[in-house]
């Protein structure tokens, strides 16, 4: 790990206590299904902050969780014993998902919508590969219940896999709106030298 | 304000009881040396002597029982649902029967071993956050990792982002609600029963949010950097941790509590003992 400066250090900051926010904006939405907006979140953190930052600030995110801070979007919502939860594997992923993201769009975020579009869904792709055998790990090893392949979607991928890139779809218009703007206003040149994003 | 009411949950609240007074070093000790013990073992005593210790801990704390319970509300269904599928999944001597299921003893024994952990586990996260400010959260961890600081990690800076994130997420959280009013007030379909909409409606009120707040960001570097912030060892505090003689005391009961059974009953190849013992 190599030493932040003071504004990469408030950028990952807000950036996590955004992903709080956003985590309890959509639960006051009121749902039943783990409706998250934390994947959004991630896709738009790699976009915006770059590869290393991005995952910082999901890694510092899953930290204050794991620190006791209820910040997760499902009960308990926060503690050492979310680990345990079968959806751990699912924020773990964020943190690959947002690296990914910020990798594949190094250099690229003058573009248009397309690779934008592209890098998010390698995003989801990413999260799901880490999210889903997690997922499995935790259900068989430790609630002891042996689910099938096929369940095993059914649970935790196919119902959220046309939100997931609804999603995508959203980040990508959302990051290189924001993006554009930042530019715009200098954000870019003056805050974050040659390393945008 | 539902908002608000919903993540009271382990939030801190202000006293001046003894735990609260203890030094945040102590108290992440001790919760890790308790959360050490129940991981590592399955065994009756260990999970007994723990539940003690936490109870009294909340006793001391001066918290209401209640208050440190209501967090537990949501879990108690997943506690019951984790007992039942032990109690009813789980090979051994038959207890009785309920119809086609059969009730074992060992199933029995699992599922409340289990219930136990998962509660001391929750109850022991909430009542350190409960009793401990964030900031002095932050500092007991940054003290405490502070000998990772000479393999070359920045523990200084990670501290310093966990503390900015936690002083920002109540800022955002009003940010969020004013946004949210504002867009109610135009008629956005908060509570539509499609999915798609309230996808929408969230990123109607997230997209402000995500530009104010890299705004705030922006800000603060600013400030920081013309006050020469560079994130070394070397930057003074406005208060210093300090490590009193009851720290000592409660870090020796935790040890004694926590620590001490585990030895005395498996002496040092405990792991796996403990896990064939669950078998």
């Amino acid at each position: 790990m190599s030493r932040f400066s003071a504004r990469e250090i408030t950028l990952v900051a807000v950036f996590a206590a955004l992903n709080v926010v956003a985590a309890m904006v959509a639960r006051y939405g009121g749902s039943i299904v783990p409706f998250s907006l934390i994947p959004f979140m991630a896709m738009l953190a790699g976009g915006l902050l770059g590869a290393r930052l991005g995952a910082m600030s999901m890694v510092v995110y899953i930290l204050l969780g794991l620190a006791g801070v209820p910040v997760f979007a499902t009960p308990p919502f926060g503690g050492p014993a979310y680990v345990l939860q079968p959806t751990f594997g699912f924020l773990v992923g964020f943190a690959g998902c947002a690296y990914v993201v910020g990798l594949l769009l190094k250099n690229r975020q003058q573009g248009g919508f397309v690779p934008y579009f592209l890098a998010m869904v390698a995003g989801v792709v990413v999260y799901d590969l880490i999210g889903v055998p997690y997922l499995y790990v935790i259900l068989t090893f430790y609630l002891g219940r042996t689910v099938s392949l096929g369940q095993l979607l059914a649970i935790g991928l196919t119902p959220f896999i046309v939100l997931d890139l609804v999603k995508a779809v959203a980040a990508a218009a959302l990051a290189r709106a924001v993006y554009r703007r930042l530019w715009a206003f200098g954000f870019g040149e003056s805050g974050r030298g040659k390393k945008p994003a | 304000m539902k908002m608000m009411k919903r993540t009271k949950l382990g939030r801190y609240i202000p006293g001046t009881s003894i735990i609260h007074q203890l030094d945040p070093r102590t108290k992440l000790l001790g919760w890790l040396a308790m959360v050490t013990a129940i991981l590592v073992s399955y065994s009756w005593p260990v999970l007994l002597l723990n539940t003690a210790l936490i109870f009294v801990v909340i006793y001391l704390a001066q918290t209401s029982l209640s208050s440190v319970m209501r967090g537990v509300k949501w879990l108690w269904l997943v506690f019951i649902c984790s007992f039942l599928a032990q109690c009813i999944c789980t090979q051994g001597a038959p207890l009785f029967n309920l119809g086609p299921l059969t009730v074992t003893v060992e199933g029995v024994y699992r599922g409340l071993s289990t219930f136990l952990r998962l509660l001391i586990l929750f109850l022991s996260s909430t009542i350190l956050t409960m009793t401990t400010s964030p900031m002095k959260l932050a500092r007991g961890l940054e003290a405490l990792l502070a000998p990772l600081a000479r393999l070359g990690v920045p523990v200084n800076q990670f501290a310093m982002l966990i503390t900015i994130s936690l002083r920002f997420i109540p800022t955002l959280l009003e940010e969020a609600e004013t946004i949210t009013r504002a867009q109610k007030s135009r008629g956005a379909p908060f509570t539509s029963p499609k999915k798609l909409v309230r996808l929408k409606t969230s990123l109607a009120v997230l997209i402000p949010l995500v530009v104010g707040s890299l705004q705030r960001a922006t800000d603060l570097a600013t400030a920081m950097e013309s006050r020469c912030y560079s994130g070394g060892p070397h930057h003074s505090r406005t208060r210093k941790l300090r490590f009193y003689r009851c720290d000592l005391a409660a870090l020796c009961v935790s040890i004694a509590v926590s620590i001490l059974p585990l030895i005395c009953i498996y002496g040092l190849d405990l792991p796996v003992q403990s896990l064939q013992g669950l078998r």
